[in-house]
């Protein structure tokens, strides 16, 4: 067993990049393929979405409008182009799209009413479901404030439980992008009911496009297992907390520091045990 | 896919400006006929905003009744208009509909007499049934659509899956 230390944790939260994950685009480009269509990859990934053991989604049920996305930055995108650059509201410390075209965060209290708020959940700072998120949906009731989810890390989440069920819940993603698949960014989007927008016009509008996206979509599902990240490494990350006496969290590629708020990168640390393992 | 729904929650916003020297018009929306606004319209880009749920193909009007004009309102041969209602802007669920009105909305002018008399003399002609969104006559204008309402606008692209 490879020897490791605190030194071994990043900054950066990379995600996991086993043999496994990083094998297969060459397994995809070498191999002959099986075309799959926007329907027959719909219901396959919304099973695959579902079939999590490790995380509930309550009143998941009520949002059946369900539509491919090219990964979760295209659901984003998708409702930005909707209301606008102003038009939407983000939180502090979200994902770093946002910050780099000088988006800047509301805090909760202060967002303003009638205007929709994009949030990811869990948050990579906090690993977690943001601490104020039943506040938070209180304050989404009163000012009128259609809340849409980037669930992005939930797919390499454990322990995680969240009723969308609330109201003010219009919409939410996932996508594969969190196994290494950024090469093939892919997922869902499920809605309350469908409205005009970007999503909507490539998937309904457009019909059967980006066969070789969606296709590559169907052969991902069909081989990496849905909690995968957990179901491999949860036992060497649980051993790595407790040697390093750090704390774990909901995320497989994050730990926090005792006394430090600060989220640390664990993927590559797992992902070399993983390679020393196989040596 | 994988929809089970058969209705949607869609919000309106109509945005109406009048002019006028003495009155200001008066303006009813409807939607076919369930009556969601009545009164005078004196601002500039006046809003108006509700939410319906609508039922999955079903047919909806979107009515506007502008009244309060008269005889006494407009001056044909001196070409003055005392009283004007306009529709700026018709947004549903979030779209600009601007795109869709041309094709899609219609007015019906009651033309008052005097206005036809003075069309007759001069020999021009008028359509009582018109697109038009500049409403100086007591008019009745409709907006046809059609609920899913995003199904509806990929039909008028002539388009998509439904």
């Amino acid at each position: 067993m490879k020897k490791y230390s605190r030194e071994d944790l990043t900054d950066k939260l990379y995600p996991i990049e086993d043999p496994f994950l990083t094998g297969l685009p060459n397994t995809w480009y070498t191999q002959t393929q099986k075309f799959s269509d926007t329907d027959l990859f719909t219901r396959a990934a919304d099973y695959w979405f579902k079939s999590s053991k490790l995380n509930t989604l309550r009143n998941w049920d009520q949002f059946g409008c369900v539509d491919v996305i090219m990964g979760c930055t295209h659901y984003i995108e998708s409702i930005i182009l909707k209301y606008g650059w102003d038009g939407f509201q983000i939180l502090p410390q979200e994902y770093g799209y946002y910050g780099l075209m000088g988006k800047t965060g509301t805090p909760y209290k202060d967002l303003k009413p009638n205007t929709p708020l994009i949030v990811s959940l869990p948050n990579f700072s906090y690993a977690d479901v943001r601490p104020e998120w039943d506040e938070l949906l209180l304050i989404c009731e009163e000012r009128n404030i259609d809340i849409h989810i980037d669930f992005a890390w939930l797919t390499v989440a454990n322990g995680v439980d969240i009723d969308v069920g609330h109201p003010n819940i219009k919409s939410f993603a996932m996508s594969l992008s969190k196994y290494c698949c950024q090469w093939n960014r892919i997922g869902l989007r499920w809605s309350r009911q469908r409205s005009m927008d970007s999503v909507t016009i490539m998937t309904r509008y457009y019909g059967d496009v980006n066969s070789g996206l969606i296709s590559c979509g169907n052969f991902l599902i069909h081989r990496i297992p849905r909690d995968y990240a957990w179901t491999y490494y949860g036992k060497m990350y649980s051993q790595i907390c407790e040697d390093l006496d750090l704390i774990p969290t909901k995320l497989i590629n994050v730990v926090k520091i005792k006394g430090q708020d600060k989220p640390m990168g664990i993927g590559q640390l797992l992902s070399s045990m993983h390679h020393a393992n196989q040596a | 896919m994988i929809t089970n729904q058969n209705s949607e929650e869609i919000k309106f916003e109509i945005y109406l400006t009048s002019e006028y020297y003495e009155k200001p018009p008066h303006a009813q929306i409807f939607l076919n006929e369930s009556l969601k606004f009545s009164n005078e319209i004196t601002d500039n880009k006046k809003l108006i905003t509700f939410t319906e749920k609508l039922n999955f193909d079903n047919k909806y009007s979107l009515r506007i009744i502008r009244s309060n004009t008269d005889e006494k309102n407009y001056n044909i041969n001196g070409k003055i208009v005392n009283q004007c209602l306009y529709i700026d802007k018709i947004v549903i669920d979030n779209i600009n509909c601007e795109w869709l009105l041309y094709e899609n909305s219609y007015a019906i002018t009651d033309f008052p007499e005097s206005y036809i008399k003075y069309q007759e003399e001069t020999g021009q002609t008028y359509s009582k049934k018109a697109y038009n969104r500049t409403l100086i006559f007591n008019t009745e204008w409709h907006f046809n659509f059609t609920s899913p309402f995003y199904i509806f606008i990929m039909k008028c692209m002539g388009g998509g899956i439904y």
